[in-house]
């Protein structure tokens, strides 16, 4: 009886204990703290390069340590001048504990011959280990594309997770225009703004470039400079591989704003055949339509999410130009209004993850650029007082977007560069330079 | 029988019947149509009402004004105010206003400007009033913070609080919600930790003025380094914002954990 009432004293006891109970608060995610990554060079006989090769080789080296810079929010990047022997020696992780670096890239790099021959390796100092080795030769001219894909690498080792160093962006320009043939055609340069190279001699306009998961096509539309009864936009697409170009649209009308869809068998277009801008979805290799859009207004410029089935479009049937989103898997199915404020607002685009969406909005004197859920939650504004800025595009990985902005010189004379800044609104700055008017830049996937 | 084979009677009757019928169904059919004229309007009526009630409610009436850039900076800006622990003095002085007034030298006045100086005179506030500007002035601080920010914040609330309404706990539940934000500026991780995706709660003793008495591992994430960096978050943030008397003890006996990141 006594060791009864024990228990159930003791039970009662614990339960008047916890009757308060603890409450627990969640802080949230944590903010990144930079990762200190500190590049090491060493180029043995420096002092006999010829001026070029000595610019190749700083271009190399350089390269390494700017492309980490991207990723301003990760990194403190720290990128020694010195010519450094040391870089041959296991690393003095001691000392560079003290420095408080977490991760140390060296790179040997050595140019006889018009080939360089590099060897780069990257440590972690907390763990006191390599974590990355790549050694080789190539020609001058791909140097940059090899650093490119070695930094890319050392990205993967540091985060897990893949980077822009090797992705592309195409763009329109009129780079090549003259006063008597106004032209606009499309390029393609590195994500940094190097290797620019012309893809199209059309001597026309070329507008809304689209790239194909793994980057291997681009599609674009083309309006013909020549003066035609029934002047048509075609659809058309760029095999960088093969460097041919083949015709996917010639109906009657817009064939234009075409994207891949995820499997990259089907695109997305816009099309006018049936007397209005509709939406659709076409088999590559059949040719065969499936409409999406069925309404008297006009539906344009559609974007996809990462797995296919929401696609955000341009629609005017609130009256003014708005984002809606629908289900991909039906005409007019599920179909939402994203954006209820705007003068007007234009080039919806996913973010690679499909949980926002990032577009242009008129707003008194210029375009600015705005991010919204995909549910129309949260919208926020990432550009302000930095000329007309439109065309956005996200990054492969989602965390930059590229756009062109318009600076305007004087009365007649106005400028449009493709820059850069991070999700976030913070311009990091421009990618072309002296390139001409460079409009619809696009990311590759 | 003879009466019904008479060829009188049946034209008689077939006449009688005939009209009767014909009286049924007009009536019934205008019974029936005024029927529907009523049910239609019923109907038309619960449409309006439907889309009445299917109205879409918006909440953004504008475009943003400030970019997430501008609002990051006005936050940071904003928590240097600290207003939890009191307006400092220098602050204090600048919300006088006659503290503002730049020395003029004076001039010499004729008798009309004179008058209109008397006229224009404001009447000397009593200390009653002066307290009520001071409070309003912080208030209004507060609203206009609030109101900046609100709007463009994509968190909901974070705090998990214990079951039950009572007065005391709504007192606890509101100072506890506010902890997160204190904390959360703290609270970083490198690369290397947040791709694993660790958590681990921290329980916390403060005393009435916030000050922090202690802090413990309630819940290991099983990475050391991980742990470290949330006590350091923890004692970085001392002291926290006063606790209320109410809850005093609450908080002092350890009953607030802090999950990182839940």
């Amino acid at each position: 009886m006594r060791i009864l009432c024990a228990i159930l004293v003791t039970i009662l006891s614990i339960g008047c204990a916890n009757g308060q109970g603890l409450t627990i608060v969640a802080v949230g995610d944590a903010t990144l703290e930079k990762d200190k990554i500190v590049f090491e060079q060493y180029q043995p006989g420096w002092e006999k390069y010829t001026p070029r090769q000595k610019n190749i080789a700083k271009s190399f080296y350089k390269l390494l340590s700017n492309d980490f810079s991207f990723y301003k929010k990760f990194f403190e990047v720290v990128s020694l001048g010195a010519n450094n022997p040391e870089v041959r020696n296991v690393p003095r992780y001691d000392y560079w504990l003290g420095k408080q670096a977490s991760f140390l890239v060296r790179a040997e790099i050595s140019i006889r011959k018009g080939v360089m021959s590099f060897g780069v390796q990257a440590y972690n100092i907390k763990k006191r280990k390599k974590i990355f080795s790549q050694e080789g030769k190539t020609k001058l001219s791909r140097s940059r594309t090899i650093g490119h894909e070695i930094t890319d690498k050392i990205y993967f080792q540091i985060t897990g997770k893949e980077s822009v160093f090797a992705t592309k962006i195409t763009f329109v320009s009129d780079r090549d225009a003259t006063r008597y043939r106004r032209i606009k055609e499309l390029y393609i340069m590195d994500f940094d703004g190097h290797n620019v190279k012309r893809l199209t001699y059309h001597k026309g306009t070329v507008i809304s470039p689209a790239f194909s998961y793994g980057a291997k096509y681009i599609l674009y539309s083309l309006i013909t400079s020549k003066v035609r009864k029934n002047r048509n936009i075609n659809l058309y697409m760029y095999d960088l591989a093969t460097d041919k170009i083949s015709l996917i649209s010639n109906r009657p009308g817009v064939n234009s704003g075409a994207i891949f869809m995820p499997d990259n068998e089907h695109i997305s277009l816009t099309l006018s055949h049936v007397g209005n801008a509709e939406i659709y979805i076409m088999n590559l290799k059949s040719k065969v339509l499936r409409r999406l859009t069925k309404h008297y207004a006009v539906d344009v410029d559609p974007s996809i999410s990462a797995d296919g089935k929401l696609l955000a479009f341009l629609s005017g049937r609130a009256g003014k130009a708005m984002i809606y989103t629908l289900d991909s898997s039906g005409m007019e199915k599920g179909v939402i209004r994203v954006s209820y404020v705007g003068q007007y607002n234009a080039t919806p685009r996913f973010s690679p993850d499909g949980k926002e969406i990032v577009f242009s909005s008129w707003l008194d004197r210029g375009f600015d650029l705005f991010r919204i859920a995909s549910d129309g939650t949260g919208l926020s504004r990432l550009t302000k007082n930095f000329g007309s800025n439109e065309d956005p595009t996200y990054s492969k990985d989602g965390q930059f977007i590229a756009f062109s902005s318009k600076r305007i010189l004087s009365k007649r004379k106005a400028v449009e560069s493709v820059y850069i800044m991070d999700r976030d609104g913070e311009i990091l700055g421009n990618l072309t330079v002296n390139q001409g008017n460079c409009i619809t830049p696009r990311w590759s996937k | 029988m003879k009466i019904l084979q008479s060829p009188h009677y049946w034209d008689k009757s077939i006449y009688f019947y005939t009209r009767k019928s014909l009286y049924i169904h007009i009536g019934t059919i205008i019974f029936l149509l005024f029927f529907s004229y009523l049910f239609k309007k019923k109907s038309s009526w619960d449409a309006k009402v439907t889309i009445i009630e299917s109205a879409v409610r918006v909440d953004v009436v504008a475009m943003p004004k400030y970019t997430i850039q501008e609002l990051k900076a006005f936050q940071e800006q904003s928590t240097d105010f600290n207003l939890e622990h009191g307006i400092d003095e220098e602050l204090a002085k600048i919300d006088d206003p006659e503290e503002l007034s730049f020395k003029v030298k004076k001039k010499k006045q004729d008798f009309m400007s004179m008058l209109k100086k008397i006229g224009n005179k404001k009447v000397a506030k009593t200390k009653k009033d002066k307290k009520k500007d001071k409070f309003l002035s912080r208030k209004m601080r507060n609203e206009l913070k609030n109101l900046v920010v609100a709007g463009n914040k994509l968190s909901q609330g974070t705090a998990l609080t214990g079951s039950g309404v009572t007065g005391e706990m709504t007192i606890f539940g509101k100072y506890i919600t506010g902890i997160p934000t204190w904390v959360r500026p703290n609270w970083r991780l490198p690369s290397y930790l947040m791709q694993d995706e660790l958590k681990c709660r921290v329980q916390i003793f403060l005393n009435i003025n916030g000050k922090l008495i202690k802090a413990k591992i309630y819940e290991s994430s099983g990475n050391k380094e991980y742990d470290e960096r949330a006590l350091k978050a923890v004692h970085s943030s001392d002291p926290f914002p006063k606790v209320p008397a109410e809850v005093g003890g609450r908080a002092s006996r350890g009953e607030i954990v802090l999950g990182f990141p839940l």
